[in-house]
């Protein structure tokens, strides 16, 4: 497999508002922001790192569709056709008694898709190990990483943004990722 | 800091809109009264427990936004402080129909075929003194508590070193013990007793969602017009009108839960005493109405709810907002005068559309003068920073 090699250039943050600013700083300086790690989740995190909006809700609704749509047809195809069965003199094919059982369904659908789908889209297959970029962003600290995409990334005036937002550390590093 | 008393100066033609749309419901609700009685009365009970669902519904917003420790509409708590100015006009409007036409409802002097209920809990429970002692207390609970809160809030701008924000806890929590339980009686009392055979467990909660919905509803249309105009710009953020399209979006799922919960149960049991209440909505133009009552009530709302850029647009948000008011009167209005009027069809005509333009230009004025009485954002409060800068 052809391989590349990725330049990478991380801050090490200590205050949510240092994350904040650096983040948004670096976007509008047009660098590459490949990731922020944070323990918890920082409101407005996702504006300054200029994320779209996830696309994951259209699939929910997609499965939901799909799970009532089945559940639907599985039970007018069970008590109206294949199995028809006299329930208090209701007519065979009773829509108000489906409804509850295919609400249920529609939850089920919609919920387990979406988390399943959440974890293939994120790679958070079983059994993955946790890779962190520095120690300490699970606990007390934050992580801006970007990456040097060409020659003309400017180290020096980076790092003097970072130092604006009392940068902690800053990490060079190198990985060798196959190409997608 | 000094408090600053709001002047809404709207423009004169919309006061003379306004003004002049309550006269005609006022002369709708005369006319009505001479010429066709029973349609006049029952329109006037159901604007009259639209207007007090919204009037106490105000003060069951901020009661529980205060009792939750909630801090994101701290800055718009004006609007339903404004809404609990509607409960006096809506109690007089109530009290008016059940002490001057007790004949709507069937109990009162009952027939043959009716005797037989009167006995037991039900006929100790419906008597007319008795109902009308417990119409007075009901609205006499919530018109204090809800003037309370408000009363708290606007004292709070005058005295920096009050201890409203405790002072208002009390308050709320009082509202929130009792309102619940009286508001679903006050259900069973004036709107399900027109039908004396008929009962509905859940019916209480189905009504008292659908008031909550309103309630929504009204707050989102005030607050998009009080920005249009300015006084709400730079306090109403689109994070607080998306809260309030999630709210409206979850509110009218209840009530669309609530309303299958009560057709199913009625509708698989099949008693006869149960079905009635259904008999008479489904058949000739009442089925149109039933129908359409569904579809403004949550199919329409809840599809187009949906994205997260509707909540967030004022326009949008308005349109919907005027919907679900609208769905309210229709909601009320399947819930009360067929068990009037009885099978056939509504009688919807010239004294219907008077009383409502009058009932919506009263509440357009009501609600002014409401917000007039004190500055449009409240000048001092433990949470108001955070609902200025709030990020949901």
């Amino acid at each position: 497999m052809q391989r590349e090699n990725r330049r990478f250039y991380l801050g090490v943050f200590g205050t949510e508002e240092d994350i904040l600013g650096a983040t948004n700083e670096a976007r509008q300086r047009g660098l590459t922001i490949v990731d922020v790690y944070a323990p918890y989740a920082v409101h407005g995190l996702e504006k300054a790192m200029g994320l779209r909006y996830t696309r994951l809700p259209l699939f929910t609704l997609a499965m939901g569709i799909l799970g009532a749509g089945l559940k639907i047809w599985f039970e007018f195809w069970t008590t109206a056709v294949s199995w028809p069965v006299n329930v208090g003199g209701k007519p065979w094919n009773s829509l108000p008694a489906f409804i509850p059982v295919t609400f249920e369904v529609m939850v089920l659908f919609a919920g387990l898709g979406t988390v399943t789908a959440f974890f293939i889209g994120q790679r958070l297959i079983p059994g993955r190990k946790a890779k962190l970029p520095v120690h300490g962003v699970t606990d007390d600290k934050f992580a801006l990483v970007l990456e040097e995409t060409d020659a003309s990334f400017d180290k020096e005036s980076t790092q003097k943004m970072f130092e604006e937002f009392h940068v902690l550390e800053v990490v060079e590093r190198v990985e060798q990722e196959p190409i997608q | 800091m000094s408090a600053t008393v709001t002047d809404i100066r709207y423009q004169p033609t919309a006061q003379r809109l306004f003004s002049a749309m309550a006269a005609i419901g006022a002369l709708s609700l005369a006319a009505g009264l001479v010429l066709a009685p029973d349609r006049a009365w029952a329109n006037l009970l159901v604007l009259s427990i639209g207007t007090v669902g919204l009037g106490v519904g105000g003060a069951v917003f901020i009661a529980v936004h205060r009792l939750s420790g909630a801090g994101w509409a701290t800055a718009l708590r004006r609007v339903p402080e404004a809404m609990v100015s509607l409960l006096p006009v809506g109690s007089v409007g109530l009290l008016a129909v059940l002490v001057f036409r007790p004949n709507l409802y069937a109990w009162v002097n009952p027939s043959a075929e009716l005797e037989h209920l009167m006995v037991g809990f039900k006929g100790l429970w419906l008597n007319r003194p008795f109902f009308l002692a417990r119409a007075v207390f009901y609205l006499a609970l919530w018109s204090w508590l809800g003037w309370s809160l408000v009363r708290v809030s606007r004292l709070q701008d005058l005295d920096p070193h009050r201890k409203g924000y405790r002072e208002s806890g009390r308050y709320a929590a009082l509202l929130a013990a009792t309102f619940g339980l009286t508001y679903c009686l006050a259900s069973f009392d004036w709107i399900m007793s027109l039908e004396p055979e008929w009962y509905s467990t859940v019916f209480g909660f189905y009504n008292l969602a659908g008031m909550f919905v309103a309630v929504l509803a009204m707050m989102t249309l005030m607050s998009v017009w009080l920005r249009r105009r300015g006084e709400f710009r730079g306090v109403l953020s689109g994070e607080h009108l998306h809260d309030l399209g999630k709210l409206l979006m979850g509110f009218c799922t209840v009530w669309a839960y609530l309303w299958f919960c009560q057709y199913m149960l009625i509708w698989y049991s099949n008693f006869p005493e149960e079905t009635g209440y259904y008999l008479i909505r489904r058949e000739g133009a009442w089925n149109s109405v039933f129908f359409l009552n569904l579809a403004i009530n949550w199919i329409l709302p809840f599809l187009i709810l949906l994205p997260a850029s509707v909540k967030r647009s004022s326009s949008a948000m308005a349109k919907i907002a005027t919907l679900l008011l609208l769905g309210r009167v229709v909601d009320l209005y399947l819930m009360i005068v067929p068990s009037i009027e009885g099978v056939g069809g509504p009688k919807f005509g010239i004294y219907e559309v008077g009383m409502l333009a009058g009932a919506i230009g009263l509440i357009a004025l009501l609600m002014i003068r409401g917000l007039r009485g004190a500055a449009i954002v409240p000048q001092i409060d433990l949470r108001l920073q955070q609902s200025l800068h709030y990020h949901s």
